[in-house]
């Protein structure tokens, strides 16, 4: 049996339906992300997690044990809120070790417990400050560390980054996932941020509107977007149809029952591609954008319009208004659901 | 320049205001510390002497005592129950809350008036004593502030997920309750206290209906003393604005000391940001 | 959490809702019945409301407290949107301790200002003998103890109470707003005609409303200051509940749920015009 498991999970505010029959499992440390746009019910599975939620159908399992009835306070799993949640009134410290004395620890062991957790997340020296005396990339460290010092069974974490700043973000991220492999952590990470859910998670679960459209590797969910929603949420995709396709490039012929179609911006090209399955056409040059290392062109083949990334010093591309050769490797277009 | 000019006239406005709202408190002051002021603009002699009469007079303090006594028990009481109530009404029952929030209007739509006349209706003849009956009146006349004050004061510290965070730390509500949200409010609860205890000091309405002279207290003894000796009353009076001032005083400096301590915890943050450097090296 | 866990902490309720229902709510139902039985025999009558709404002694109370009640609040009002206007105009840290003081000055009532008025304007006053001297008739028909002289010390706290309520709504009009209307072309006139007042006309009317309601309910100051020869709605109450000659409980409960009706009826239908104030003015 998996370390976590939700079966056939429903919940409702109201008449709100939030989540729809949600089943899932997880593995022990395993680093999962929840991804989608805000009000698709990523945070409220994760606060049923937590016991925070109350719900109507369906069991959580925690470890081989049901916890569907089990109280926030019982059940030993650790949060990190978007909004710290750290408790104004004590110390960075008294923080930590909050969780601790709850749990009657002797006090030579909190002690231990708190600076080990305190040297984990880098804070040593801010041991005796109050919360509002910390930036907000280090109150969310302490909160991380609070969080930890308990050993729970699996941390949850409600868009822990989203009010940091971009810089201490990226940092954040890369510490929380090498403190995740180091520890051994079982971790639930819930985000809007596509990008943020590549970088860190083992598995990705996509959700939209109460259920969970896709669950994938980053690496999978990248090449294989099962939907028109995963493929426009995750990244840059021309959603085409398969006439469409068949007006570019007549040698076209559609797989058995799709008829929409992915393409990423990157996998078109403006040089020819060796081989037999490849897909040539036409597009006039109508905008681009410099983006870096990248460079964004829109293209009008026909009646669609197509989104091409390419490499800054690839290539000259041309004109505006000017007319390109256009290349795509069959196996690149990707057959979605609708 | 135009705002300039615009700026002269809103200090003449306030100035005139000022003198307006000060007149009465200079002339009650002037008769407190006159004998004799019915044929002058201004009082022909000054003293002390009242005071010093009001200090000897055991009526005023026994009538400070009883006003004293009914502001500490009526606190107690109202505290020991909103503050439990406004908590979880506020956590937990969104709905009583709602209902909560219609209180704030009551005093305008039942005026003690009103509401003395259904207590008399209720208990006068009965075995409950009059003066549980007024700690309860007044208990009902605080609701709007009480709960204004202490939801107000939730809400300033996030209270919901500092909640969620200690229960999953492993906390029951009411450890949560006690070590987090009471220490996070005290200073706004100390403020409303002090707010509430002003208004219970001076209480008069439901006092006088329910009570009247069988318990005087502050106000009662200076409404009495105002038809025997106008002086010695306007020393009653003075002294207790000078009380009122003072408990003024204290909620004002401790809510700027409030804004004091953000501000300068806020300053140290600015310097802490620059040294912030944001790598976890694993041990 | 499949249960809803918390029906435990309902009973910590109890004390509360004890406490409302022991001092307010059967207390209002209790007085509500009382107005419907008869004084005599104890049985439903409705002859209570017939003697109230008949007898023009107690009619003329509801019209005394009105007067006074409205010319203090509309008098009360401009004053208050004059002062927190110039308010406005100061530097930030005077704004700030002005209202503490406002604060204080709007608990400044009953007893102790109905007596400070009777310093400054009552039969010997310091401003009829100032005038006296001067040989100014101003005062020599201004009574202070008749409804008049009621309503001017009423407006001693109604100024303040409407800057509590006046002052957060006008600080609220954005600089912004009206520079945005300046730099469109529009004269100072045009953008308080259209921008500033509707933005801040429901607040006013608010403020009017609980200005008024302050007012009719007022007891202590009216009490003090004249004991109970003005004819008002609550010293009317007061004098028949816990009077000691002329107590008839029975018709002050009644005239006290005529009065509690009016003052929810205004609170309601307030509400209700403010809702499309606003809806009419956006």
């Amino acid at each position: 049996m998996s370390y976590i498991a939700i079966d056939n999970l429903s919940l409702s505010f109201g008449d709100n339906k939030v989540l729809k029959d949600i089943s899932l499992t997880i593995e022990k440390g395993e680093l999962v992300t929840l991804l989608g746009p805000s009000g698709c019910g990523k945070s409220t599975l994760l606060r049923v997690f937590a016991g925070l939620e109350v719900f109507q159908e369906g069991q959580v399992f925690l470890d081989g044990e049901e916890i569907s009835n089990v109280p926030s306070k019982n059940r030993n799993v650790g949060m990190v809120f978007q909004s710290y949640a750290l408790f104004p009134n004590m110390t960075v410290y008294e923080n930590i070790a909050f969780g601790l004395t709850i749990k009657k620890f002797s006090k030579s062991e909190i002690k231990q417990k708190v600076i080990a957790a305190l040297q984990l997340v880098n804070l040593e020296d801010k041991a005796d400050f109050y919360p509002d005396q910390l930036s907000g990339g280090q109150q969310q460290r302490v909160s991380l560390a609070r969080s930890l010092v308990t050993e729970p069974k699996v941390l949850l974490l409600d868009e822990p980054l989203s009010a940091l700043d971009a810089k201490i973000r990226k940092q954040l991220q890369i510490d929380i996932r090498d403190l995740q492999k180091k520890l051994g952590i079982t971790m639930i990470f819930v985000t809007h941020d596509q990008e943020e859910a590549m970088i860190l998670s083992d598995r990705v679960f996509v959700m939209s509107e109460g259920n969970i459209v896709q669950q994938a590797s980053p690496a999978e969910l990248y090449a294989q977007p099962k939907n028109n929603f995963v493929a426009s949420f995750i990244g840059n995709y021309n959603i085409i149809l398969a006439d469409e396709l068949k007006q570019l490039d007549r040698t076209f012929s559609p797989k058995s029952g799709s008829n929409k179609y992915a393409i990423r911006s990157e996998t078109i090209h403006l040089e020819p591609i060796k081989g037999e399955n490849v897909l040539h056409f036409q597009g006039i040059l109508k905008e681009y954008t410099v983006l870096g290392s990248t460079i964004r062109c829109y293209f009008n083949a026909g009646a669609i319009n197509l989104t091409v990334d390419l490499l800054n010093s690839e290539i000259n591309i041309g004109e505006l208004e000017g007319t390109s050769e256009l290349y795509i490797n069959k196996e690149n277009i990707i057959a979605i659901d609708e | 320049m135009k705002t300039k000019k615009k700026n002269y006239s809103s200090y003449a406005i306030l100035t005139i205001f000022s003198l307006y709202m000060i007149f009465p408190f200079v002339s009650t002051t002037l008769y407190a510390m006159s004998t004799d002021w019915s044929k002058t603009i201004l009082p022909t002699d000054f003293t002390f002497q009242w005071f010093v009469e009001l200090i000897q007079d055991p009526n005023f303090n026994s009538a400070v005592l009883r006003s004293i006594t009914l502001t500490l028990t009526t606190l107690a009481v109202v505290l020991v129950v909103m503050v439990p109530t406004v908590f979880l009404v506020y956590m937990y029952f969104p709905k009583v809350d709602s209902f909560m929030k219609g209180l704030v209007l009551m005093p305008y739509a039942i005026p003690g008036v009103i509401l003395a006349t259904g207590l008399l209706r209720m208990y006068s003849g009965s075995s409950i004593p009059m003066y549980a009956v007024l700690v309860g009146g007044l208990f009902i006349g605080s609701l709007p502030f009480m709960y204004q004050g202490v939801r107000n004061s939730l809400e300033s510290i996030q209270t919901k997920s500092l909640i969620e965070a200690a229960e999953i730390l492993g906390a029951n509500k009411l450890t949560a309750f006690i070590r987090i949200i009471l220490p996070n409010i005290k200073l706004g609860l100390l403020i409303t206290t002090l707010l509430i205890f002003s208004s219970f000091f001076g209480e008069f309405v439901l006092t006088n209906l329910l009570i009247g002279g069988r318990y005087e207290t502050i106000r009662i003894y200076m409404l009495r003393r105002m038809n025997e000796n106008g002086h010695l009353a306007s020393a009653v009076m003075v002294s207790y604005f000078i009380l009122l001032i003072l408990i003024s005083l204290i909620i004002t400096y401790l809510t700027s000391s409030k804004r004091k301590e953000k501000m300068k915890r806020k300053a140290k943050k600015v310097t802490l940001k620059n040294k912030e450097d944001m790598t976890i090296t694993p041990q | 959490m499949k249960r809803k866990q918390w029906n435990k902490s309902i009973l910590l309720l109890i004390p509360f809702f004890l406490l409302s229902a022991m001092f307010l709510i059967v207390p209002m139902i209790l007085m509500i019945t009382s107005s419907f039985t008869s004084e005599t025999t104890g049985a439903f009558t409705l002859e209570n409301y017939q003697e109230v709404l008949t007898n023009p002694f107690y009619y003329q109370a509801f019209l005394n407290s009105g007067m006074i009640s409205i010319i203090s609040s509309v008098v009360g009002l401009v004053l208050a949107i004059i002062v927190s206007y110039a308010m406005t105009n100061l530097p930030e840290k005077i704004q700030d301790k002005l209202t503490v003081y406002i604060n204080v000055a709007a608990n400044f009532a009953g007893v102790p200002l109905a007596f400070a008025f009777i310093i400054l304007l009552g039969n010997s006053g310091v401003f009829r003998i100032f005038f006296e001297n001067l040989d100014l008739p101003l005062l020599s028909n201004f009574n202070l103890y008749s409804w008049q002289g009621l309503a001017i010390t009423y407006l001693y706290f109604q100024i303040p109470l409407g800057i509590l309520f006046i002052y957060p709504s006008l600080k609220k009009i954005r600089k912004e707003w009206k520079e945005a209307a300046f730099m469109l072309g529009a004269s100072n006139w045009r953008y308080w005609r259209k921008v500033g007042l509707p933005s801040i006309m429901p607040s006013i009317a608010g403020t009017f409303v609980i200005m008024f309601a302050n007012g009719m309910g007022t007891y202590e100051t009216a009490y003090a200051l004249t004991g109970s020869n003005i004819n008002l709605v609550t010293i009317r109450i007061a004098a028949l509940v816990s009077g000691d000659i002329y107590a008839r409980p029975i018709i002050g409960s009644t005239l006290a749920v005529i009065f509690a009706i009016i003052m929810i009826l205004i609170l309601i239908v307030s509400q209700m015009l403010l809702k499309r104030v606003r809806r009419d003015l956006v």
